[in-house]
This record gives C-alpha cells, sequence and structure tokens, in this order.
C-alpha cells in the first residue's frame, strides 16, 4: 500500500486541484501586478490628475484620460438607455405577449445575437451603419434637432459617437433579454392569477405585478450588460471613429478607454505614452471589477432562487 | 343618486385610460420585439448578400492576394485561428475545468472557496483587451516578437473562468445521490469527481468547452498586443500568427471595395462557424439534461 494507498492517491488528486486553483489565483494576482507596473511611470508623473485632466499631447508627453473616462460613460450610458428598453420590452413580450409555441423560437433568434463575435458588429457599423447617419440621419438632425440642441449638431462623419452608442446598443440587446426573460419566467403564475382575479387588466398585470417582482433580477441583468458595455473594445473601436477632446456633440469623435488602447496601442512613439494607454487599462480594469462583482452579488440572489441553469 | 352618475363617468374614463395605457404597453413592446428581430435579420442579411460573393474555393485556400486586388484567399486566418484555438484549449481547459471541479466538488463555505467563486465571476466580465496587456508584457516585450505563443496565452487566460463556471454549473446539476452512492461503495473521492461526476456532467462540459472555444475564436481586442496578425501562412509558434478576426478588421477598415467584401465573407464564415457551435451547444445541453433527470 503505501505511497499508493487510496488515502494518499486522494490527497494527490486534492493537491492537483488546489493546484490548478492556485495557478489560476496566481495568474490574476499577476495580471493585476503587471498592469499596475506598467502604469507605474504614468502614475508617478502624473497622478490621480490623470483622471481629471484632459489633453493628450504624445509629442509634448502630457496625457489625461478625462476624454476617454467621459466618453466611456456617454456611450456607456445611452447605449444602456436605448438597449435596456428595447431589451425589457422585448422580454416582457416574449414571456407575456407571444403564445407558447413562438416563445422558445424568438428569444432563441434573439440570443443568437450575443454569439456574433464582436469584430462583425463593428463591421457592420463601419459599413452599414456610419454611411447611413452619414447620407440620412445626421443631416436630419443638423436640420431638425441641431438648431435647438446643440447636443445634435455638427459635422457628419457617420462614425463617431452617435455609430459607437447604436451599436453598442444592439450588442447589448440580447444579453439583457436573455436574463431578464430568466427573472420574469421566475415569477410565480398565483402572482399574476391574483392581479387577474382583482380586476387588473393584462397589461396591468405585467407592470405592477410581474415586473416588480422580478425586480432584483432585471437590475442584475442591467448591471452585467453594463459590464459589457464599459469593457466592449473593438466594436467601438472600429465606430467611434478617435479623437483626444471631450465630446461636445453626438457627432463627435473620440474614443473610449477601452478602444483609445486597441487603436493607440501599436502607434506608441515613447515609453511614457505606452505607460498611460496602461494607466487607462488600469482604470477600465477597477471599473469593470467594480461593476461585475455588483453584478455577481446581484444576479446570484435571482439564481438562487432556483438554482444554476446552464 | 345625485352622485352616482359621477362615479360611472368616472369610471369610464379611467377604463379608457387604462384599455389606451394597456394598447401603449403592448405595442411598444412588439415594436421593440420586431426591432430586436430586425438588428439580427438586418445583420445576417448584409453579411450573405455582400459576403457570398467572395466565398469560393481560393478563398479557403489561398494567401491574401497584393494590397488591393482581387483575388486571394484568407487561408493564413483560418490556420492561424485553428493554432491559436488549439493553445488556449491547452491552457484553458485544465485550467478551468480544475477550478470548476474545485468549486462543485471541494469547495467548502470558507473564505478561500467564496474568494475563488467571486473571482472567477469578475474575470469573466474584465474586457479581454486587458488580458492582450498582460500577455503582451510578460511573453511579447521579453522575446520581443509578437507571436502565436503571445495570443495563445491570451486567448487561454481569458477561456479559464469562462470553462471554470460552465464546469462548476454542469458538476453541479449531477444529484448528490450519485455521489453518495459512489462514496457508500467504498469509491474514494478521486475516483467518484473522475470517474462519476464528471462523465455524468460530460455533455455539459464538452458543450461550454464549444461554447468557450466559439467564444475566444470571435476575440480581437487582445491579439491585437499579442498575435498582431500576417499576411502569410505562420512560420513558427514565435512568429507573428494571423486571425480570422485580425482579417476582418484589417479589410473591414481599409479603402478597397475587394477588402470589404472579402471581410464580409470572412465575417460570414465566423458566424456560420459559431453559430453550428451554439446550435451543438442547445442541442446536447437540452439531451445532457434529460440524461442527468
Amino acid at each position: 500500500m503505501g505511497l499508493f494507498s487510496s488515502a494518499s492517491v486522494d490527497r494527490g488528486f486534492r493537491a492537483i486541484i488546489l493546484g490548478f486553483v492556485v495557478g489560476v489565483l496566481a495568474i490574476f494576482g499577476a495580471l493585476l501586478l503587471v498592469l499596475i507596473n506598467g502604469a507605474w511611470p504614468a502614475m508617478k508623473q502624473f497622478g490621480l490628475g490623470f483622471i481629471v485632466h484632459t489633453g493628450w499631447d504624445p509629442v509634448h508627453l502630457a496625457f489625461g484620460a478625462l476624454p476617454f473616462i467621459v466618453g466611456t460613460l456617454v456611450v456607456a450610458t445611452c447605449a444602456m438607455l436605448v438597449a435596456g428598453t428595447i431589451g425589457l420590452l422585448t422580454a416582457v413580450c416574449i414571456t407575456e405577449l407571444l403564445p407558447h409555441w413562438l416563445q422558445d423560437p424568438v428569444a432563441y433568434l434573439i440570443e443568437l445575437l450575443a454569439f456574433i463575435p464582436s469584430v462583425v458588429y463593428g463591421l457592420f457599423g463601419l459599413l452599414v451603419i456610419a454611411p447611413f447617419l452619414q447620407t440620412t440621419v445626421q443631416p436630419w438632425m443638423m436640420d431638425n434637432l441641431g438648431t435647438r440642441f446643440p447636443a445634435f449638431n455638427g459635422a457628419p462623419y457617420g462614425v463617431g459617437y452617435l455609430c459607437a452608442i447604436v451599436i453598442l446598443a444592439i450588442m447589448l440587446i440580447p444579453l439583457i433579454v436573455a436574463l431578464s426573460r430568466e427573472a420574469l419566467l421566475l415569477v410565480p403564475t398565483s402572482q399574476k392569477e391574483g392581479a387577474l382575479a382583482l380586476g387588473s387588466k393584462r397589461w396591468e398585470v405585467i407592470w405592477h405585478v410581474t415586473v416588480p417582482y422580478a425586480r432584483s433580477g432585471i437590475i442584475g441583468a442591467l448591471i452585467v450588460a453594463l459590464g459589457r458595455a464599459l469593457g466592449e473594445t473593438i466594436a467601438v473601436a472600429m465606430t467611434i471613429g478617435g479623437g483626444f477632446h471631450l465630446p461636445k456633440t453626438f457627432m463627435d469623435q473620440g474614443y473610449t478607454l477601452a478602444s483609445v488602447i486597441a487603436n493607440e496601442f501599436n502607434e506608441v512613439s515613447s515609453n511614457t505614452y505606452l505607460s498611460a494607454l496602461i494607466y487607462c487599462g488600469l482604470i477600465l480594469f477597477v471599473i469593470t471589477v467594480i461593476v461585475n462583482i455588483l453584478a455577481y452579488y446581484s444576479v446570484r440572489r435571482m439564481a438562487g432562487a432556483r438554482g444554476f441553469k446552464a | 343618486m345625485a352622485s352616482r352618475p359621477e362615479v360611472l363617468r368616472l369610471n369610464q374614463s379611467s377604463d379608457i385610460r387604462r384599455g389606451l395605457t394597456g394598447m401603449l404597453g403592448f405595442g411598444s413592446s412588439i415594436i421593440a420585439t420586431l426591432l430586436s428581430l430586425g438588428a439580427l435579420f438586418s445583420i445576417l442579411a448584409y453579411l450573405v448578400v455582400h459576403g457570398i460573393g467572395a466565398i469560393n474555393w481560393a478563398f479557403f485556400v489561398r494567401e491574401p492576394a497584393a494590397v488591393g486586388e482581387a483575388g486571394g484567399g484568407i487561408a493564413p486566418s483560418l490556420v492561424g485561428t485553428a493554432i491559436l484555438v488549439t493553445l488556449a484549449s491547452i491552457i484553458g481547459f485544465p485550467f478551468g475545468i480544475g477550478v470548476g471541479i474545485y468549486l462543485s466538488e471541494f469547495a467548502k463555505e470558507n473564505l478561500f472557496a467564496r474568494f475563488t467563486r467571486v473571482a472567477i465571476n469578475t474575470f469573466i466580465g474584465v474586457p479581454s483587451i486587458i488580458a492582450g496587456i498582460f500577455v503582451y508584457f510578460i511573453l511579447v516585450k521579453p522575446t520581443n516578437t509578437f507571436s502565436a505563443v503571445a495570443g495563445g496565452l491570451a486567448l487561454g487566460i481569458i477561456m479559464i473562468p469562462i470553462m471554470a463556471r460552465t464546469t462548476e454549473d454542469v458538476l453541479r446539476m449531477v444529484p448528490d445521490s450519485i455521489r453518495e452512492a459512489a462514496l457508500a461503495l467504498g469509491a474514494p473521492k478521486w475516483r467518484v469527481t473522475m470517474g462519476i461526476v464528471l462523465p455524468a456532467a460530460r455533455a455539459g462540459v464538452i458543450t461550454g468547452g464549444i461554447l468557450a472555444v466559439a467564444r475566444v475564436a470571435g476575440e480581437t481586442a487582445p491579439l491585437i498586443l499579442t498575435a498582431l496578425g500576417n499576411e502569410y501562412f505562420p512560420s513558427g509558434l514565435f512568429h507573428p500568427i494571423d486571425e480570422i478576426t485580425l482579417r476582418i478588421l484589417k479589410y473591414a477598415r481599409g479603402p478597397y471595395d475587394v477588402w470589404h467584401e472579402q471581410a464580409y465573407g470572412a465575417a460570414l464564415i465566423l458566424v456560420v462557424g459559431v453559430a453550428l457551435g451554439s446550435l451543438l451547444l442547445r442541442l446536447t445541453t437540452r439531451r445532457g439534461m434529460v440524461r442527468n433527470e
């Protein structure tokens, strides 16, 4: 027996499994350290002021990430407003309105959108949405909205904030539909029947009973989508145009934290520039980790109600 | 008696209001659904209409033509994708499945287990470009070259948390009674895990693997920092290598109509491949779940 007794094999197995876990945690830890180390020269030079300063000048080595932070927030918020509205209404339509035999196929079709890789969305945005915006939507916006709201004025390039927002919204819809549908399906029929018995109309049941009951799950779905919106890289990089100034209108071109890294990384001309980009990455990392921890706890609360679903 | 008609009128007007609200609600949710479906169909339609012309035998077997010229193919990108995905799987599968086994079979409700679970679930949502930055500093800079190994490592790191979570989920679907039965027969823990639980959840683990492969095959951002891209067939694991997404990126941004058509064609191939994977996933998980019940 000795070395090969089942107890020692068991200990060995346990050690191997724990080894994988420790290895993975070590990779995560190393990732954080490498990120901080790469950003360190810029952190030392610009300090926390990096976050609140504008100006991105590779020649004079003066960098501030405020335009990208604002860009990230603007693009993510606007895309979330569009995708949140459309996605929630779609989830309600699928679970509450459509006949049973149609629910799964429609949900599957919309979830198919989630399997399309980012770069394909970027391609679609760059070659289809941007020209459409440039020739049709943006001239209309300038004529009808731009005179009263400066945010809708500007030069119609096609690519820019508006294009990135549209593409990102399309990408977020399937995620929001899938997760909020899960939450809506958890609402007990007895709750809806109770409301109907009290004389509610069908829409009132949805609005006053079903949606409030699924509230925590829906919020979780929105937080997951927000994490995705903040971090989306290549589709935004292909459609936002590129620019280092604070956005003034929806037609401006700019960058988000993620897309500035993707587009500028292979253009870096100095170590300070590289370090400033990594600093952007570090800020992005911190933001997304916080959002994802929030998402984990809010979605787990929902999943706990009936166990995990693969 | 005087108040009665008033009540009636009130009810009538609120009835109309309630009816209108309902119609507005139903109407807008149907419009939203049509918009969502419309987005899907217009993307697919554009890919098929513009991309189908680029797809022929040469597209699969030839290297790209000279800049801006018609003809040529994306064969190096397809070979590169296969190599990168294989390298990623070598890293992603053992670590991901190992962590999944830990979380499902070993983790007790202590701080370490909870920390591991939160870390895995957090890293699923970290933007993939961060993994690219990491690998750039630990591999690309020291070896002084963009390479297939660097790209594979970045994709593998992205794969680990995805694989860990699906493995944990499918292992948890295996009923405890099966574990207890095996333990009662005197099987040691490792036999129970590797011989009973993992085979019982096999279908789920395999489809989770397909999902993870499909997910990393569609990654672009981390590869810009690690694999870089290449016009020719890969000449070695420590040389820059192409991926189908990098090819789409390059052709989409180029000024030539030929490139745009080939970008649509490559995107069509990628989407069809990924959709087939998802269909397989759907079919097998449905079967797998039935078997577990």
